[in-house]
């Protein structure tokens, strides 16, 4: 109950500091609202990845300053939370592992072909290459951030997976 | 038991289609999106979250009687800059009378929009002090971008290295005339901008200054206000392309003045 708890109340929370501290750094920084979705889903199930997922990806697009189509970060999130949820669930750790990284290409790739989906000009090829590498470093920040609040979610006592949620 | 695995089942699926909806009112409605409400809400809840936030973050970087001190020196800096700005548009002839009148100072307190995608910014004033959507935003070195959405006691500011960014702009030696444009990496790389002139015979070179033409009737960007330099002339195919450097330094972004139109704020 208590990591329910703790990830309900990291939802609101995580999304401001993301724009008024973590993007401020002077080196990439990784996107918190999908490291808490990829966290819940490989602690908590399939349910929750996709309800935090949902959840902290619908505020991604509202907090200010953000300025694009809203439900975009939802359904990429949500989407994300739900496979990382399905992928890892009564898995061994190396197995979590793997799906929290192909979480976070999943996000990347998501994001970028629904943007040009929908004719996002900060979506086009030109502008989304140069920041590519940064993305992808990003990234690569956020799978062991994802892996460490899964820990702290305790992964391990989550073992029965979709029971565990539906109890 | 069975009931409630089929609905935990389920539920995750309806949200991604629920989330897939949101998306598609949002995308296709566009100005009118009935999910704007949403935003606002969003704006009033958290634009004095984000302020807290970032008065904490900087009291603590700093000792807080110095944090008092830089936030109003920031934000008098910013003033002067506005009011510099607006003095300049007034006086440039084809917007006589209809530049800005005054500038409100306020402070970045959010940056990086969406997922990060976004070159924007949250400053700490909004509809109560002034400041108004479509309307200039620059800081003492030259432009900023633009207001998007002005909440009550925030604002979104669109900067100019966004990739939606797409402005008027005049060269400062030789009044030739075109367009400059974001490239969406003004908040994690160089954020150069692109200039393209109207006369592809009209000379380019290294360290001619750039400055905005200004929009019609100066919304949402007055005219003679310092973009950047010229920085390397590329010969893209049937034009040249040149790459600004900007004058404004995206990535420590603090003090700005949003310009208040003038004539039309004026019944406020």
């Amino acid at each position: 109950m208590r990591r329910r708890i703790a990830v309900a109340l990291l939802i609101p929370v995580l999304p401001v500091l993301q724009v008024t501290l973590v993007n401020r750094l002077p080196f990439p920084a990784p996107d918190l609202a999908l490291v808490l979705a990829i966290g819940a889903a490989l602690a908590l199930g399939t349910g929750w990845g996709a309800a935090t997922g949902f959840a902290a990806g619908l505020l991604t697009d509202l907090v200010p300053p953000s300025d694009g189509t809203i439900g975009r970060t939802a359904f990429v999130l949500c989407v994300v939370g739900l496979f990382c949820g399905w992928a890892a669930a009564d898995r061994p750790l190396p197995w979590k592992a793997a799906a929290a990284v192909v979480g976070v290409l999943c996000a990347l790739g998501l994001e970028t072909g629904l943007g040009m989906l929908l004719g996002d000009p900060r979506m086009t090829w030109p502008a989304i290459e140069p920041l590519l590498p940064l993305s992808l470093l990003g990234g690569a920040v956020a799978v062991p951030l994802v892996l460490g609040l899964a820990y702290l979610l305790g992964a391990r006592a989550a073992g029965p997976g979709e029971r565990e949620t539906a109890r | 038991m069975q009931r409630r695995s089929r609905v935990a089942r389920v539920a995750p699926v309806l949200l991604v289609l629920v989330a897939f909806t949101l998306m598609a009112l949002d995308h296709t409605r566009g100005e009118r999106s009935p999910l704007i409400p949403l935003r606002d809400l969003a704006a009033a809840v958290y634009g004095p979250v984000e302020r807290s936030v970032s008065a904490v973050a900087g009291a603590v970087a700093v000792a807080p009687g110095a944090y008092a001190r830089i936030d109003e020196l920031e934000r008098e800096n910013a003033r002067l800059a506005g009011e510099r700005a607006a003095a300049v548009a007034r006086q440039t002839p084809p917007a006589a009378g209809t530049g800005g009148r005054d500038a409100v100072a306020a402070r970045v307190v959010a940056v990086g929009g969406g997922a990060g995608y976004e070159d924007t910014v949250t400053i700490d004033a909004g509809s109560e002090a002034g400041v108004e959507a479509e309307t200039t935003v620059v800081n003492a070195d030259g432009l900023v971008g633009r207001v998007a959405q002005a909440g009550t006691g925030s604002a979104v500011v669109v900067l100019a290295t966004d990739a939606t960014t797409s402005l008027g702009a005049r060269l400062e030696d030789t009044d030739e005339v075109g367009v400059v444009t974001g490239g969406g990496d003004g908040l994690t790389g160089a954020g150069l901008l692109r200039l393209r002139l109207l006369n592809s015979n009209a000379r380019l070179t290294q360290g001619q200054r750039v400055v905005t033409l200004g929009s019609a009737g100066s919304r949402p960007y007055v005219p003679g206000v310092p973009i950047g330099e010229i920085v390397a002339v590329e010969d893209r195919k049937p034009a040249l392309v040149a790459l600004v450097r900007p004058f404004a330094r995206y990535t420590a972004l603090d003090g700005v003045a949003v310009l208040r139109p003038g004539g039309r704020g004026a019944n406020r």
